[in-house]
């Protein structure tokens, strides 16, 4: 259903009431953010009623649809036409919708091979902070034709304005798919990983836990059938292994729920960390430390590793020359500070925060 | 308008503190080279071209020119097509050729480090000898630089499959206008907060100096086949591009080219393309060796039942270049068919090829100027090149006319102004009819954040609303006639 113009209404009255917004869809990723501080009051505004396929047009890989709409519906009827968004945003339980995959920007454990979210983003309408119904990029592949405003609102937390829908290129579902399992220790998984990307392999994910190594092949047969006569590997024969990590219900994730994580981004060739529990994926790219607090011991870690962390439901870590350059980019969208963020970026403070 | 008087002594005498002498050009005869990017038909002498060899160098010249009022306009290889790196009359050339060093290749992370002036080609030249390469892949790739590359983000042939510059960039190093030095992701994928590096890619040096970049590199595939189909008429040629997207195959690449582009790569380029041909398609395939034969098979089935009448696949490396040598040298191939031509970049949704061909036939029709059509079929990205005479009195004018007109029609069938090439001085007028008034002050306060003093290559990229108000209502914005209630005769 088109809510355009009610969501446009709840903009602009908080605007001139000086109230603040808190955009979210079903709310599927609270568990990640920081709350919004508790002395500004802060309405939520939802999505969740925004739904429906605009446009979708296979022969052009492109699909327009509204934000509230559940991204597993989209997924279903993406799939009628065998085809896909190449990212594998975190679903949830069903419940995770487009407007909140753009807003938070998470792409699955095939990011490196099958892109980003943000990647596959063609185009975007928002609703900015003065209640302004702007359109950005457009349903075309190629389109350089002022800023790329759309994927700048691709995981920024609503800070910017409310996404109202988006166009997005699709690729055609793979014609097979297959995963091979290996009994490996953290730092031999990450070695072998290393090896397997220096060549022309199918690899579409990695995922290793609990010295077991995962790894998604996904082409015609005959490539499969030829990566696998060279990796070998033990055949996975349980199904849902790849969306269990995408929506983060695999075993590994339940540390998450007991003790909270760390979520680790570094080159894949980063040392393993010594003593600490720990999953990866993205042929050790993206890290998951399962621990409640991000330790002295960790952090150094994470230096060493020449990467950057992030402590789930806590604040996002931001360089501080960086975080003036998006706290102006903030006002640029939302002068009057109507969208309130777990990214807190508010334009008008003035910096002396800066560490 | 912007007062751009300052104190040119003081300035250049602050510009000298920081420069190795010789990297400073303020003479006629040296200034000339940079007059103009690859859009030769409009040309501006700078006040000055500033050559750092260092970042440190940039951040200084940055500074000066900021705290003075200075315009500066970055330049990689200045091959761009749309006038980005056309010079400021009043400011600084800030040309980041002298920064060309490839800084790293880590063949264990899949990624290269690089100062700003490297060369597209030289970063997969260097990976070679890990078998790893830089996919995308301009096909001024000799020439333009992989900072150039990212304030544009460039396409290539294979961007259908591998993505765009911005696809493949991992991180950058900028300096902003007040001089600060940012890094922007980097050592792998995915920055916290706000994606910088999305908004810096396709930024037409407007937000920043692009100082170092990351990209990715990916391994050589085993196998790759190159096939050249050729259509008696350009509708069949363009069913042929459905099917084979429709059927789930995504190409490495898939170019279409029409009668007169045919004929003038042929002769340039010997690739034995044939010369009687509504339009030929050249299509890459690439996988293991077995999932190459299956998909050339499968492709050759449905090139024929659309309609080709000659099918050429190049199975060696040599055959597969010739086939390829037509394409990349189309450019200056149409180049010698007339004393000038005019390069177009729109983008439209495929299903509409034939309308926009037939409508720019009757365009060429109308202004009597000759056009041959280049296109990245996959991607729905044309290049219209108009062929005109600059020496014949109102042929530039008419050829620009002609553009504008083909970059409308793009916007009219739901296409943009620019798929690759960027904006620049060129395309400013087409951009009143894409973006609304508020859109455009979006823009605006977008380039203030990064930029409030506007320094930074002013006046290209986005139009000022002045200046679409002066174009007027003439223009045809989502396919809706403005004024629609007054009659049309
Ligand atoms: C024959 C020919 C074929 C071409 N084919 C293609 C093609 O297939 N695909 C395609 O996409 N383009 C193509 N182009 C266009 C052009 O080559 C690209 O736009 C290229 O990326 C420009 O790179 P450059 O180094 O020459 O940049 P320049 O022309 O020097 O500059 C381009 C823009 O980038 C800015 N800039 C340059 N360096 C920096 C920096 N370090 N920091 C910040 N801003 C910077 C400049 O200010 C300017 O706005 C072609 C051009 C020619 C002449």
């Amino acid at each position: 259903m088109d809510q355009t113009e009610l969501l446009r209404e709840v903009v602009v009255s908080a605007l001139s009431d000086g109230r603040h917004l808190k955009v979210c869809g079903q709310g599927s990723k609270r568990h990640y953010l920081p709350e919004i501080s508790a002395e500004i009051s802060a309405e939520m505004v939802s999505t969740v009623e925004h739904t429906g396929i605009v446009a979708l047009e296979p022969e052009e890989l492109v699909v327009t649809v509204r934000a509230g709409t559940p991204l597993k519906v989209l997924r279903q009827e993406l799939a009628r036409g065998r085809q896909m968004l190449g990212a594998e945003p975190p679903e949830f339980s069903g419940l995770g919708t487009v407007g909140g995959a753009l807003g938070s920007g998470f792409s699955g454990p095939g990011r490196p091979w099958r892109g980003s979210l943000r990647d596959s983003v063609l185009g975007i309408e928002v609703i900015n902070g003065k209640g302004e119904r702007l359109k950005f990029g457009g349903q075309v592949m190629k389109n350089v034709a002022g800023y790329d405003v759309s994927r700048l609102n691709v995981g920024a937390f609503a800070n910017l304005g409310l996404i109202l829908q988006a166009s997005l290129r699709l690729v055609p579902q793979p014609d097979h798919s297959r995963t091979l399992c290996y009994e490996l220790d953290g730092e031999a998984a990450l070695r072998f990983c290393r090896q397997v990307a220096q060549q022309p392999y199918p690899v579409t994910a990695t995922f290793w836990h609990d010295d077991n190594l995962s790894i998604r092949l996904e082409g015609a047969e005959s490539a499969l059938d030829a990566a696998e006569a060279r990796l070998g590997g033990q055949r996975d024969a349980t199904n849902g292994l790849w969306s269990s990590i995408r929506d983060q219900r695999h075993v590994a994730f339940s540390a998450m729920a007991e003790s909270g994580a760390v979520r680790v981004i570094c080159p894949p060739n980063a040392p393993a960390p010594e003593g600490l529990d720990w999953s990866f994926e993205w042929n050790g790219g993206l890290r998951w430390i399962w621990t409640n607090a991000l330790s002295v011991n960790i952090a150094e870690y994470v230096h060493r590793a020449n990467g950057w962390a992030w402590q789930l439901g806590c604040e996002v870590p931001i360089e501080s020359g960086q975080k003036q350059i998006m706290r102006r980019i903030k006002q640029a969208f939302d002068p009057g500070d109507v969208f309130r963020s777990p990214l807190n970026l508010l334009s008008n403070l003035d910096g002396s925060d800066a560490d | 308008m912007t007062d751009w008087s300052f104190n040119k002594n003081l300035v250049l005498e602050l510009l000298r503190g920081v420069l190795p002498q010789g990297n400073l050009i303020t003479d006629h005869a040296g200034l000339r080279p940079y007059e103009c990017d690859g859009l030769t038909a409009i040309r501006e002498q700078p006040w000055l071209v500033a050559l750092p060899e260092t970042e440190q160098q940039v951040v200084s010249i940055v500074r000066i020119c900021n705290e003075y009022g200075v315009p500066i306009v970055p330049r990689g290889a200045g091959t761009g097509l749309s006038g980005g790196a056309r010079p400021h009359e009043a400011g600084v050339v800030l040309g980041l050729s002298k920064m060309n060093h490839i800084l790293e290749i880590d063949p264990e992370n899949s990624v290269a480090r690089l100062e700003p002036g490297v060369r597209n080609l030289a970063i997969s030249e260097a990976a070679a000898e890990f078998g790893l390469y830089y996919a995308p892949d301009p096909s001024s790739q000799i020439a333009c630089s992989i900072g150039g590359n990212v304030a544009e983000n460039s396409g290539g042939v294979h961007c259908l499959k591998y993505g765009l510059t911005v696809h493949n960039v991992l991180g950058v190093r900028v300096v902003t206008s007040d001089g600060i030095v940012l890094e922007i992701g980097g050592a792998w994928y995915d920055a916290p907060g706000l994606d910088l590096l999305a908004v810096l890619c396709g930024s037409e040096g407007m937000l920043g100096i692009i100082t170092e970049i990351t990209v990715a590199l990916l391994p050589r595939p085993d196998s790759v086949a190159v096939m050249l189909a050729a259509f008696r008429n350009f509708t069949d040629a363009g069913v042929a591009v459905a099917e084979v997207i429709g059927r789930g195959i995504i190409p490495a690449g898939m170019e279409m080219m029409d009668k007169l582009a045919v004929q003038a790569a042929e002769q340039f380029a010997k690739a034995g393309y044939p010369e009687d041909a509504a339009a030929i398609l050249l299509i890459e395939l690439d996988g293991t060796e077995l999932e190459v034969s299956g998909l050339t098979a499968q492709v050759d089935r449905i090139v024929r039942t659309a309609g080709a009448y000659h099918v050429d696949i190049a199975e060696s490396a040599q055959e597969q270049l010739r086939l390829w040598k037509g394409r990349k040298s189309a450019f200056p191939a149409v180049g010698r068919l007339a004393p000038d031509y005019y390069c177009m970049d729109g983008t439209i949704p495929r299903r509409e090829l034939g309308r926009v061909l037939a409508e720019i036939a009757a365009l060429s029709e109308t202004y009597g100027l000759r056009v041959a059509n280049v296109f990245h079929a996959g991607d729905g990205n044309l290049h219209p090149l108009i062929l005109f005479d600059a020496n014949e009195a109102g042929d530039l004018e008419a050829a620009e006319e002609m553009g504008g007109k083909i970059l409308e029609l793009c916007v009219q069938v739901g296409g943009t102004v620019t798929g690759e090439h960027g904006v620049g001085v060129e395309k400013l007028n087409q951009m009143c009819v894409q973006f609304n008034p508020t859109e455009l002050e979006q823009f605006f306060a977008l380039k203030a954040a990064w930029d409030p003093n506007g320094i930074l290559n002013p006046g290209k990229g986005i139009p000022t609303l002045t200046r679409c108000g002066e174009l007027g209502g003439m223009h045809v914005r989502h396919g809706e006639l403005p004024l629609p209630e007054l009659e049309r005769f």
